[in-house]
């Protein structure tokens, strides 16, 4: 493995089972390049964002945390992604008063079938966090 | 008697009339609801001392007429002490109020049989500095407090010796004294959600001092009043228009007061947010208080905030706090509880109206005021 | 729907924080907020909100089984003779410690408060390491030196020192633990304290007193309030340890080491305790155990259950303390009173005397005689004469260990509940020489033997384990450790 001496962030990245997880498959059997600074945690939809877990990533150290699922009108459970963009709306108002970079929180919608979006989203989102650099929550010792 | 109207209204019995805060017509409606079953218990404060009461809820009307008048330094929201299911009425500032709606959409109260009696209300203040004001500007002896009084803009304490000592309020806020802050900047001064609006504003002439202006607001405000009428423990009279002129006034002229300390305590932040988050809570001790007297809490025991947080995590920040903003964002009604429990002297208050009010402004949403369901829990049909 | 509403104090520590007590009709309770209390302004630190979680009522009890308290109390009438030794830390009131003083006298004995300290030290200095200062007066200190983390050990004194530093004053603290709102944070022995701190009849500095203080740090601290003019507190983690003090009018008494020491050889038969935990208040739990185990007869009054009434072979089951007539004296040497009128702790002591009734006005009198008031009034603290004292020889021998183990005390660990604070804080050069890894519990092993705990990353001095609860691996007051994985 290369001796990469450039910061490499550390991203959590929510995805949907259906969708988004199914995205992230898509990516990897086609190959897609991509970072590999994202940890991926699947959750059943997006509308299971909770407060608790974007902040306990941010909290635990983590540089940008994306949370991904099925395009609206997809949901598997039909209205969750909608009840995702409202909280979205709660924490990104909160993450922004709070004082952390607004580039550091991301919601997007992305399918089983869009393997290479799902690797551009990840590719522009470390693009993204390597310019806003290290988290400021990041606790002392996290790289 | 129908919803919209306004009277003047006073307790017919002339020991209540007196006692009570302009008329006693909120204590004459409290003891009649009990008296005739209206109610099987009423919430009051109990007087303990001059600028101590504590709430009790009572089933004897002796009680709640003992507790007649008003307590300025008495700093309390009584939406904590009301059990599910009892049939209840309660005096209510626009704070005690909406805590108590806010608690009837998380199922801790049932709407149907709590009957809640509001008082306009311009400020409370905190007892200890009433008492230090009392000392160091008014020159007075807390001791020799026979009772106070809020009126034209004017703190007015009277003394054992009959005499009256006024200051403007404006005047002891520029000295640090006077309401407390979060009081200062709440817009909402006549209760619009409660059953009844109640207080002395819009009271002129003969009956200045010895009436209550009443708005009614809801059924449940007509039968409680009517209930009082009907037992004989209170008298009214239609409002003049004069009187409702001048009500709305005093309130324009209390928002205006409103906004300038708005500007005052929560103006932009300089520089780092982060900073000056991390900085405002690092004295932080963990004692849970600001969650316990939050009035529009209902999680108890098992909450998100304290489940995933322990002491030993050694965060940067606190991750009950930072859920305790996000929870707090469509819900806080800056009642300044959390402010005033706080062992650390943190001003807790402005940092959650901080994240509360763009979000409410955006959602168009203010909590308390009805009965619809905060925007957390919405699902926004969007058209992608 | 119908409470009981007492006015009382905080149980936690010598603060005294006013606050309400609601006692449900099944006897669960819930606190209020007293926002006119003077002390606090109605605030409490955890361990005021949590109280309805920890404070559980005694039971009475004759040999392991439940007895009334007619019996319990009646059993240990007869159980205490000539011989017997008294202990009362001042968890209780003046007057029911002033009825231990009576029965302790009717036996010859007196009442140890465990704060050996007093006996070690010239007693021309008793009434300062007693009454304390006004938090007022910490208000307007310009030099605040702080040999206590008040963060951990007493919360409400954070407020007092902010508001002293919106007033200008400078902050040092010298301890294991870095203190955030301290300008400056010292890591230095006794023999540095002169030459590191500069103070002046301006400065305040705020200490700790309890069962387990050196004697010679405690002088220590003494010659230097004495040198530079600075006026002292010190603490107590119980909530009337300074009016069981002055009721005991500073007689000639032993520490608690020297009792345990004393039961463990035998010269000990019977032990009273007046709502006195030795096993929760030791730190050696394992030692204590031990030693209570060779006496004749453990007697135990006390307002509420806890370690020692598990073991005692008889326990006379008082009213908690917010159901207790009479009063406390806190730190600033206030005396505060409750809307309590429960006697049953006064009545019961009465009995085993052989005076049953009207003890408490008796007691209660006697009181307000010692302090020199007619009544009590929480806003007006009596004055109190503190005479000169010299300045002393001390020197406190610090214990030289590689990693030592050492307790950051706190009111749950002074009461022997285990909150959320079960685990240990080490800085990070500890941690990282010790190939530690987040989220796996340390091993900590001493001559007891070992103990896995949890750990945090903190500013704690190099080579100290900073404990937030008893470990079993104790040994003392420092507890010679080594770290592993």
């Amino acid at each position: 493995m290369a001796e990469d001496t450039e910061w490499q962030p550390k991203i959590v990245m929510f995805c949907c089972n259906w969708c988004s997880y199914g995205g992230a498959d898509s990516a990897g059997m086609g190959r897609f390049q991509q970072p590999p600074t994202v940890r991926v945690i699947r959750v059943m939809c997006s509308g299971r964002m909770d407060p608790v877990f974007i902040l306990n990533a941010f909290l635990e150290g983590a540089d940008g945390v994306i949370f991904s699922g099925c395009h609206i009108g997809d949901c598997h459970y039909v209205s969750g992604n909608y009840k995702a963009t409202i909280k979205y709306k709660f924490l990104k108002a909160m993450v922004n008063e709070l004082g952390l970079e607004d580039e550091r929180l991301k919601l997007d919608w992305i399918s089983a079938s869009e393997g290479e979006r799902y690797a551009n989203v990840v590719k522009e989102f470390t693009e993204q966090i390597k310019k806003v650099g290290p988290s400021p929550l990041k606790p002392e010792g996290v790289v | 008697m129908e919803i919209g109207d306004c009277y003047i209204g006073w307790a017919t019995d002339e020991e209540i009339r007196s006692k009570g805060a302009s008329g006693g017509l909120v204590t004459a409606m409290l003891a009649a609801a009990l008296e005739k079953e209206l109610v099987e218990a009423v919430v009051v404060l109990k007087k303990l001392g001059e600028f101590e009461a504590i709430p009790i809820v009572t089933s004897d009307p002796e009680e709640v007429k003992a507790a007649a008048g008003s307590m300025h330094s008495v700093p309390i929201v009584l939406s904590r002490y009301l059990e599910y299911g009892t049939k209840v009425a309660l005096p209510a500032k626009p704070c005690d109020a909406r805590a108590t709606i806010e608690q009837a959409k998380r199922q801790q109260v049932n709407l149907d049989t709590t009957y809640i009696i509001g008082l306009n209300c311009g400020g409370t203040m905190h007892p200890a500095v009433t008492r230090k004001m009392l000392e160091t500007i008014y020159k007075l002896d807390p001791e020799e407090i026979a009772g106070e009084e809020i009126d034209k803009g004017k703190l007015i304490f009277e003394t054992k010796d009959g005499k009256e000592h006024a200051i403007k309020i404006d005047e002891l806020e520029e000295e640090g004294y006077g309401r407390r802050e979060s009081c200062q900047y709440c817009a909402i001064n006549i209760p619009r959600m409660a059953d009844l609006a109640c207080g002395n504003w819009g009271v002129i002439g003969d009956l200045a001092g010895k009436g209550t202006f009443v708005e009614v607001n809801t059924e449940k405000g007509i039968e409680i009043l009517q209930n009082a009428i009907d037992s004989g423990a209170v008298e009214i009279t239609p409002a003049d228009e004069k009187g409702k002129a001048i009500r709305e006034k005093v309130d324009s002229a209390m928002q205006k007061v409103a906004a300038s300390a708005h500007a005052k305590y929560l103006a932009p932040i300089e520089g780092s947010h982060l900073d000056y988050y991390m900085n405002t809570l690092s004295d932080c001790i963990n004692c849970g208080a600001c969650k316990t007297v939050c009035p529009v809490c209902a999680c108890g025991e098992a909450a998100k905030c304290t489940d995933f947080y322990s002491q030993a995590l050694g965060y940067k920040m606190s991750l009950f706090h930072l859920v305790r903003f996000v929870h707090l964002m469509d819900s806080c009604i800056g009642c300044g509880q959390c402010t005033d429990v706080c062992p650390v002297d943190i001003p807790l208050t402005h940092l959650y109206r901080r994240f509360a009010e763009p979000l409410q402004e955006e959602f168009d949403y203010t909590p308390g005021v009805d009965m619809r369901t905060p925007p957390f829990f919405g699902v926004d049909l969007i058209e992608d | 729907m119908d409470e009981n509403i007492f006015t009382t104090v905080c149980p936690g520590c010598s603060m005294a924080c006013g606050m309400y007590i609601r006692e449900k009709e099944d006897g669960t309770i819930d606190i209020d907020w007293r926002k006119d209390a003077v002390v606090n302004a109605g605030k409490l630190c955890r361990f005021g909100v949590r109280l309805p979680h920890n404070l559980k009522p005694a039971t009475s009890m004759v040999d392991g089984n439940e007895a009334d308290l007619a019996d319990a109390v009646a059993a240990a009438g007869t159980a205490i003779g000539d011989g017997a030794v008294f202990v009362s830390v001042g968890n209780t009131t003046c007057e029911e410690h002033l009825a231990l003083m009576k029965l302790a006298e009717s036996k010859n004995a007196v009442v140890n408060t465990g704060m050996g300290a007093f006996s070690r030290i010239p007693s021309e200095c008793h009434p300062t390491m007693g009454v304390g200062i006004p938090f007022d007066a910490i208000e307007s200190a310009k030099k605040i030196v702080l040999f206590i983390d008040p963060y951990e050990q007493y919360p409400l004194l954070v407020r007092r020192i902010l508001a002293a530093k919106k007033n200008g004053a400078e902050v040092t603290a010298v301890g294991w633990k870095a203190v955030s709102l301290a300008d400056e944070n010292k890591v230095i022995g006794p023999d540095q304290y002169e030459a590191e701190l500069v103070l002046d009849s301006d400065s305040v500095i705020i200490a700790d007193l309890n069962p387990s203080s050196d004697p010679e740090q405690v002088m220590v601290l003494l010659n230097l309030a004495k040198k530079s003019g600075a006026a002292i507190i010190f603490m107590k983690p119980f909530v009337n340890a300074v009016g069981c003090d002055l009721a005991s009018k500073h007689t000639e008494q032993k520490s608690f080491d020297q009792i345990i020491e004393e039961i463990d050889s035998g010269e000990i038969k019977t032990l009273v305790c007046l709502d006195t935990d030795l096993i929760e208040i030791m730190p050696d739990e394992t030692a204590v155990r031990e030693a209570l185990k060779k006496l004749d007869n453990l007697i135990v009054i006390t307002s509420r259950e806890s370690t020692i009434t598990d073991v005692a072979n008889i326990v006379v089951a008082t009213e908690p303390l917010y159901r207790k007539a009479g009063t406390v004296v806190n730190a600033e040497g206030r005396l505060l009173v409750g809307s309590g009128t429960g006697t049953d702790g006064i009545d019961a002591i009465g009995t085993m005397i052989g005076q049953p009734v009207d003890l408490f006005s008796e007691l209660h009198a006697a009181v307000l005689a010692t302090v020199g008031i007619d009544s009590v009034d929480e806003r007006v603290i009596p004055a109190y004469e503190k005479p000169e004292y010299a300045v002393m020889e001390a020197s406190p021998t610090a214990e030289a260990v590689e990693t030592a183990l050492v307790y950051a005390y706190n009111p749950f660990l002074w009461n022997g509940i285990i909150d959320d604070n079960d685990f240990v804080e080490m800085n990070l050069d500890m941690v990282l020489a010790n190939s530690l890894l987040k989220g796996i519990p340390v091993k900590l092993t001493s001559d007891r033997g070992d103990v896995m705990v949890g750990f945090k990353v903190s500013d704690v001095a190099p080579g100290v384990v900073l404990s937030n609860a008893k470990l079993p691996v104790t040994t003392g007051m420092v507890t010679s450790v080594t770290v592993s994985r």
